[in-house]
């Protein structure tokens, strides 16, 4: 079936985003895969699916996009989304000092939880608010960097810094085997948690 | 809304009885077709309705109740059976300044903001909540029941099943309503889903998993589609059972849905959420990928406009069903949840250990939870008194069983069995456990004596109850 095409591969990698409520997380989602902006965004009931592929070379990079609920009482239902992803995007809103408090814990549950190959982007949200800034770039660009962290600052307002996130975030992703085309989807875990509790702590 | 018979035909402006943009294009095509068709069976709805209001005013024979609702209220007495049904109008009645009172106490900063978010994203496609007036409810409605039921306060989820309520209700009645829909105070009527809503959600998962087992058996190859391509049933249904059906629906058939569910309680949820796989079984097998999993999922609950025949598929179509079986695989969901937790916990204790805490904020902060202060702790009730809540459930799950052994467990037609025949005089006593109290506690598989023992778990997650029946079989077969 693979006969005369000279397609590029398509390798699908899940990613998520984590983040306190109302740092732009949906809305980062959004730019990303529509290029839009809504000022009021849907709540998330749990976890949003979307996708959006990113070329890379001869490869396509579809991101398989799960946007998990923002209010704190959530918090307990997203390792069923988290599970088995490639890449995390972990969002703080920079005019909000506690987002980024928040953002820190994220980083620590996904570092104790997933793999250490796993991809984990820290990302500074809003940047067209820069007058109200209270997360200096320093500040957040030092953690990310002390932690092996991807560090980006955006702004799904204006899209800045949007694109070459999920960009980035591309690049650095393992490269997967070449074989399975056809099956395509191999990231998400098969297993429940249940059963992944060795562990996975390899720092 | 009236439940008169009136001309019918594509509502003059865009939105339909209930307030609802019509969607655009082939759904909303789709659902003004099926309206009109329904339209003759609506009528005679009506019919029966006022006939059995006038010959039974106080609403005494539950048979006769079950077998209209199931057939769907109409709209003109939505409010006042639903309120029946749950007990709330008893509730408004007996606390006649409650809801008054409640408004006036104070909610935490936190709670209000994350209130104010949601207002504004509540079915934005309603008339009601376009307008200020309607959004005021909502607030007011939600602020009400923060203040009531100190353990869940707010989660969102709730913004939407209090919006759908306040379009038949006023705001006093539509609050009673969605405390007895969350947790319920009046005896059997309600149902018992706070867990859904607290802190850590672990009736929820555990309910997902149940329903996991319950697909996997009925559904096999619905259920070997969605693994293949490396889907959870969870990520799929986890907001049917959230915000009650509301989201994801068309609002037709979510009211239908409730119907039900407020008379006859949790088992309701189970039933739907399979009738909708019985519906698109075929379909839902041949999915090729995760991406079109995820997203004709999605499209199948908002296509499920025919509401009389989901309803019959969740009766007839997905067999039997029995509360025993669903509170046998609740049981496994609870274990597993338990489980999860407590590897969860192992986890951070490991990390935190090779890697000391940041002086960030908690892993898993406190509920929003001020009057009901003991010390430290996640803020969880103690062990004995989620014994013994539990125990109430079970019992109130065992009388509901002699009822279904009465009135037959679901399995009556819809639309088909005449409503005002004699009932079928088969199925009366004969499997109706003798209540007496070993029988019963023993039925519940309820250890007394570990509820009286203070147990030194400190999981909130671990009720002292012990589940012993049928745990073997299920903890160990894969169900293949
Ligand atoms: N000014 C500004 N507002 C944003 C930006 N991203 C999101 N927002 C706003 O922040 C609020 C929360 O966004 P949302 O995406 O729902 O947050 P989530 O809870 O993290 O998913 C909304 O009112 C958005 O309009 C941004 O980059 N700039
Ligand atoms: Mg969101």
């Amino acid at each position: 079936m693979d006969a005369s095409s000279p397609l590029p591969k398509t390798v699908h990698y899940k990613l998520v985003l984590l983040g306190d409520a109302s740092v732009g997380k949906s809305c980062l989602v959004v730019r990303f895969a529509k290029d839009e902006f809504y000022e009021y965004q849907e709540p998330t009931i749990g976890a949003a699916f979307m996708t959006q592929s990113v070329t890379l070379g001869d490869e396509i990079v579809k991101f398989e996009i799960w946007d998990t609920a923002g209010q704190e009482r959530y918090r307990s239902l997203a390792p069923m989304y988290y599970r088995g992803a490639a890449a995390a995007v972990v969002v703080y809103d920079i005019t909000n000092k506690e987002s980024f408090d928040g953002a820190k814990s994220w980083i620590n549950e996904l570092k104790a939880v997933l793999p250490s190959d796993v991809v984990i982007a820290l990302t500074g949200n809003k940047i067209d608010l820069e007058a109200s800034r209270c997360v200096s770039t320093e500040l957040a660009e030092g953690y990310a960097e002390d932690n092996a962290l991807l560090f980006k600052e955006t702004s799904a307002k204006t899209g800045e810094g949007v694109r070459e996130l999920f960009d980035e975030i591309a690049r650095k992703l393992p490269k997967k085997s070449q074989d399975s085309d056809a099956g395509g989807f191999q990231v998400s875990s098969n297993q429940k948690a249940s059963s992944w509790s060795t562990g996975s702590c390899a720092c | 809304m009236t439940g008169e018979a009136e001309a019918v035909g594509p509502p003059a402006a865009e939105y339909d009885e209930y307030g609802f943009v019509v969607p655009a294009g082939a759904l909303g095509r789709e659902i003004v077709r099926y309206k009109q068709q329904f339209q003759p069976k609506a009528e005679r709805r009506v019919t029966r309705w006022e006939r059995f209001r006038r010959a039974d005013p106080s609403l005494s024979n539950r048979r006769r109740l079950k077998r209209l609702v199931r057939k769907g209220i109409p709209d003109s007495f939505r409010k006042e059976i639903w309120a029946h049904c749950l007990g709330s109008q008893r509730l408004r009645d007996a606390n006649p300044n409650k809801f008054e009172s409640l408004l006036r106490e104070p909610l935490s900063d936190e709670t209000l903001s994350q209130i104010e978010l949601d207002l504004t994203r509540t079915f934005p496609n309603n008339k009601l909540y376009k307008y200020e007036d309607g959004v005021a409810k909502l607030r007011r409605v939600l602020r009400a029941f923060a203040v009531h039921n100190v353990r869940v306060n707010y989660c969102q989820s709730l913004n939407f099943i209090a919006a759908v309520l306040l379009l038949f209700m006023d705001e006093e009645l539509a609050f009673w309503t969605l405390a007895q829909v969350v947790s319920s105070e009046e005896g059997a009527k309600g149902l018992h889903i706070d867990g859904y809503y607290v802190e850590g959600m672990d009736q929820l998962r555990a309910d997902l998993r149940a329903l996991e087992r319950i697909v996997q058996r009925k559904f096999p190859n619905a259920y070997a589609s969605l693994r293949r391509e490396g889907v959870e049933l969870e990520w799929v249904c986890q907001e049917w059972f959230h915000t009650l059906f509301s989201t994801v629906l068309p609002i037709q058939t979510t009211l239908r849905v409730w119907d039900c569910l407020f008379l006859e309680g949790h088992k309701i949820l189970f039933r739907v959420a399979l009738a909708i796989f019985k519906e698109n079984e075929l379909r839902i097998s041949k999915f090729q990928s995760l991406e079109e999993v995820m997203v004709s999922m999605r499209e199948i609950s908002s296509h499920q406009v025919d509401h009389n025949s989901l309803l019959k598929a969740a009766f007839k179509g997905i067999g039997r069903l029995k509360r025993a079986q669903i509170r046998r695989e609740q049981a496994y969901g609870e274990r597993m949840v338990a489980e999860e937790n407590a590897a969860a916990q192992a986890r951070r204790e490991r990390h935190n250990q090779a890697h000391p805490p940041p002086p960030a904020k908690p892993q898993l902060p406190a509920l929003d939870n001020p009057g009901h202060g003991e010390a430290g702790g996640s803020g969880e009730e103690s062990p004995v008194g989620a014994a013994v809540r539990e125990a109430a459930r079970r019992l109130e799950s065992v009388i509901d069983s002699c009822y279904d052994s009465i009135l037959g467990d679901g399995d009556d037609d819809v639309d088909v069995s005449p409503v005002d025949g004699e009932p079928p005089a088969a199925r009366l006593p004969g499997s109706i456990p003798a209540l007496s109290p070993d029988s019963v506690f023993s039925y519940l598989g309820v250890s007394v004596s570990s509820m009286l023992q203070p147990s030194n778990s400190s999981d909130a997650t671990r009720s002292s109850v012990n589940v012993h029946r049928g745990d073997n079989a299920l903890a160990t077969s894969p169900a293949k």
